[in-house]
């Protein structure tokens, strides 16, 4: 059946319980829902079956479909306990659900009087406190829900559960406006480029739609190379409906007839999930043909990226679909003048496109009541890295880092302090602890010497070198640069050339100059965006950290511990007390020593796996400074 | 793997869908890289010429994309993810560990065929790092929350089922 503005409303209304009962806070007799994280990072730590087919077994086993219905939702955000259920009504959480005991626990708790399952809930790293209730976690208390609402919360097949959200109002509203209109409404919404740069959405629309040229293309920009960021994924992963419809929005707004989603090869959850859903829209007249009976056409294809970041710009993405090698191409022309195939085109961030169907549907001052005047909105972060709690998290814009780190994140683990946070990836800068009060906000982030970028927070600590950090990303950028212009395919190299040395202890006071000056002339000369970047993560280490650099150079000595050539292990002679575990487990036999007595590493032998200092049952493995001795 | 095309089945398919259009160049490669576990001389040259271009243009193509490989990859591919979350929770020692369980220098493949390993830019498992991606049969695994030995039990592993079943388990 093809559906009309009329239908919309129909099944909204006959949907519309089966969401509202996954939204209640209160526990209630009667049907329970389980919902089930279908999230990439789930799956990658859950057990042998996907946690969705666990309960769908026993349920179906039991015979149990009347009382409890499992749906498979996108990402449920706090990965690192994952994999994750919850139930409704009442949002009750259950943690780290691996096997089929569990699961039945859960569907046993689920249907008495007692909910909960000992060991499957979440606890606080600070209070030790333990919360059953989603809604009452930190990590979640301290978030907005706006892009993520539906993510999580729906089921990503099911056109019918997202128009229940309010799914495809935003597009019916678009239609029975001028693509004029579409236009200003976005524009007074003052929602900027969610992939980084931060260009105002409405602007680009309106460049486009003066453009001449026939047919005109838009694309969305799935192509989250970013290492580190990983919200694309699952907002494309949860609502694939709702990028379509954002997506199709644009269409109609530039006069667009065909529209591209470019995702990497590296998801191919959220590719089938986003073929899945063009399918369904297509059937029920929601794309295709007559949208929604007008006479709109739109057309959408899901094009994989084949692995370069580089082709996250834009004119190297354009490339990429056309057949060639993803090598970006001097701006002006913009593609909003000549994009793909010559014709004006626009391309947008998976992320705008998701605000733009809810910009559309609840209007441009609804969206302005989140975020800053010049920032407006919310934004979707991925955190990782040292941190008690991690996963995605969505706060309104001009949010201080520190929220994000230590309210939502609850901070480093025991026993370590957090000295900087990595933000906007290989583009992006390091900005230590001191800087956490600035606001989340793309001008206070670019002064800092960061970038908002496409949204990955990382989080480091005092194990991690920052030479090291900065080593590692002009080792990506320098792998990824696609070659054609000189500063960023001969500078790149020649950083990473002195960087590799620094690690090494075999750096000089004139290497660091050389860098600083080689890093200002990248950024400066680079042709399109990866290479005016790049050296972000080396500048801002720089201005930071250049005590870091200094101790390599000087010392021979990382401060942190993390540079191999510079350490050694050691097993400290009084905490030793000769169980032989670490000589049983070192891969190379470098540990030699007599049941009950002291044990000894070779330092000659030794590869520095750092496997003995892990099993090691009583800490007597420490790493010490080797002072650049090979 | 059940009806599994040809090089030649799949450009028609694709050119049949699209026209003759470079647009289809991609979406072919990557076809055929998962068909054939690389990209065969001939495939590229029959690509080609069905679009009537230079065979020259599908090989800048070709070699331009880290997903397409021009050499025949291992039975079973290993892709150590190297996020920026994952490096700073060890994925370096992961790397070395699995290199020396399969005897390896570097990246690449196993004299024998079998195993393939490589890096793999940021699977967007940030938080439950460090990962890696099993490829076996067209079929992915991911390991999350991995430690060098237990990247080294799953190889083992893999390596017994080899032993006792054949690459197809």
């Amino acid at each position: 059946m093809r559906y009309t503005f009329e239908t919309l409303e129909k099944i909204r209304g006959e949907y519309r319980e089966r969401i509202e009962i996954r939204k209640k806070r209160t526990l209630e007799p009667g049907k329970k829902y389980i919902l089930t994280c279908g999230g990439t990072s789930c799956l990658s730590i859950g057990g042998e079956k996907p946690t969705y087919q666990l309960f769908k077994e026993i349920i179906e086993k039991e015979g149990l479909e009347d009382k409890i219905e499992v749906v498979n939702v996108g990402c449920m955000r706090m990965c690192s306990e994952g994999p994750l259920v919850a139930m409704y009504p009442g949002g009750v959480l259950y943690t780290k659900v691996k096997d089929e005991e569990t699961a039945k626990q859960i569907i046993d708790a689920a249907l008495s009087e007692n909910p909960y399952v000992e060991g499957h809930h979440y606890k606080d790293p600070l209070t030790g406190e333990i919360i059953h209730h989603m809604w009452e976690i930190p990590f979640f208390k301290y978030q907005e829900s706006v892009v993520l609402e539906r993510v999580g919360l729906i089921d990503p097949t099911s056109v019918e559960e997202y128009i229940a959200t309010g799914g495809y109002f935003g597009l019916a509203r678009a239609l029975k406006m001028s693509p004029d209109d579409v236009i200003q409404e976005v524009y007074n919404s003052g929602l900027r480029g969610r992939g980084g740069a931060g260009f105002p959405t409405g602007l680009k629309w309106k460049f486009a739609r003066q453009a001449q040229g026939e047919p005109k293309y838009v694309i969305a920009n799935g192509d989250e190379g970013d290492p580190g960021a990983y919200m694309n994924r699952a907002e494309m992963e949860g609502a694939p409906f709702a990028l379509i419809e954002g997506l199709t929005i644009a269409g109609y707004a530039i006069g667009a007839s065909k529209g591209y989603i470019y995702t990497r090869a590296e998801y191919p959850l959220a590719a089938h999930l986003l073929e899945h859903a063009i399918k369904v829209a297509k059937e029920k007249g929601l794309l295709g043909e007559n949208i929604l009976g007008t006479d709109f056409s739109f057309d959408i294809e899901v094009f994989k990226g084949a692995g370069a970041f580089v082709c996250g710009e834009e004119t190297a993405l354009i490339a990429s679909i056309e057949g060639k090698a993803g090598r970006p191409r001097p701006r002006p022309p913009f593609p909003a003048q000549k994009g793909l195939f010559g014709k004006p085109t626009i391309i947008n961030n998976v992320e705008t496109l998701m605000n733009v169907a809810l910009i559309m549907e609840k209007g441009a001052d609804w969206f302005r009541q989140f975020g800053t005047d010049r920032s407006p909105g919310t934004k979707v972060f991925a955190l990782a890295g040292s941190l008690n709690v991690s996963g995605l998290a969505e706060v309104s814009l001009g949010t201080p880092i520190k929220v994000l780190l230590e309210d939502i994140g609850r901070g480093a683990p025991e026993g370590h302090t957090l000295k900087a946070v990595q933000l906007g990836g290989p583009s992006g800068g390091c900005v230590p602890t001191e800087h956490f009060d600035a606001p989340i906000d793309y001008e206070s982030l670019g002064s800092l010497g960061a970038i908002m970028g496409s949204g990955g927070v990382i989080a480091l600590d005092e194990t991690s070198c920052m030479v090291d950090v900065a080593k590692f990303f002009i080792e990506f950028t320098k792998n990824e640069s696609c070659g054609q212009c000189t500063p960023c395919r001969d500078g790149l190299v020649e950083m990473y050339d002195i960087l590799d040395r620094i690690t090494q202890g075999k750096g000089t006071m004139e290497d660091l100059e050389k860098l600083e000056k080689m890093a200002v002339t990248v950024k400066n000369t680079s042709l399109c965006g990866l290479g005016q970047t790049a050296p972000g993560p080396v500048l801002s280490t720089l201005r930071y950290f250049k005590d870091e650099y200094i101790a390599h150079i000087e010392e021979k000595k990382c401060p942190a511990k993390a540079c191999l050539p510079l350490i050694e292990y050691y097993i400290v002679p009084e905490a030793c007390k000769g169980c032989t575990i670490c000589a049983k487990n070192c891969p190379v036999g470098a540990i030699s020593g007599e049941p009950g007595k002291l044990h000894v590493i070779d330092p000659e032998a030794c590869v520095k796996c750092g496997t003995c200092m892990a099993v090691c049952p009583f800490d007597a493995i420490i790493k010490i400074d080797a002072f650049g001795k090979e | 793997m059940p009806d599994k095309l040809t090089y030649e089945e799949i450009v028609k398919k694709h050119i049949e869908r699209k026209g003759k259009t470079t647009e289809v160049i991609l979406p072919v490669l990557e076809e055929i890289q998962e068909t054939y576990g690389y990209l065969p001389r001939e495939a590229m040259e029959y690509l080609a010429e069905a679009l009537k271009i230079s065979p020259a243009v599908v090989y800048s193509t070709a070699t331009f994309y880290h997903f397409f490989s021009l050499e025949p990859k291992g039975d079973v591919i290993i892709r150590v993810c190297r996020g920026t979350a994952c490096h700073v929770m060890g994925s370096g020692i992961i790397m070395n560990e699995l290199m020396d369980e399969l005897g390896l220098q570097g990246e690449g493949t196993t004299p024998d065929g079998k195993f393939t390993l490589e890096s793999v830019g940021c699977i967007g498992c940030c938080s439950t790092g460090p990962n890696m991606v099993v490829v076996r049969n067209g079929k992915e695994e991911i390991f999350g929350y991995l430690t060098p030995q237990k990247a080294r039990e799953v190889v083992k592993k893999i390596k017994e089922q080899i032993q006792s079943q054949g690459v197809g388990v």
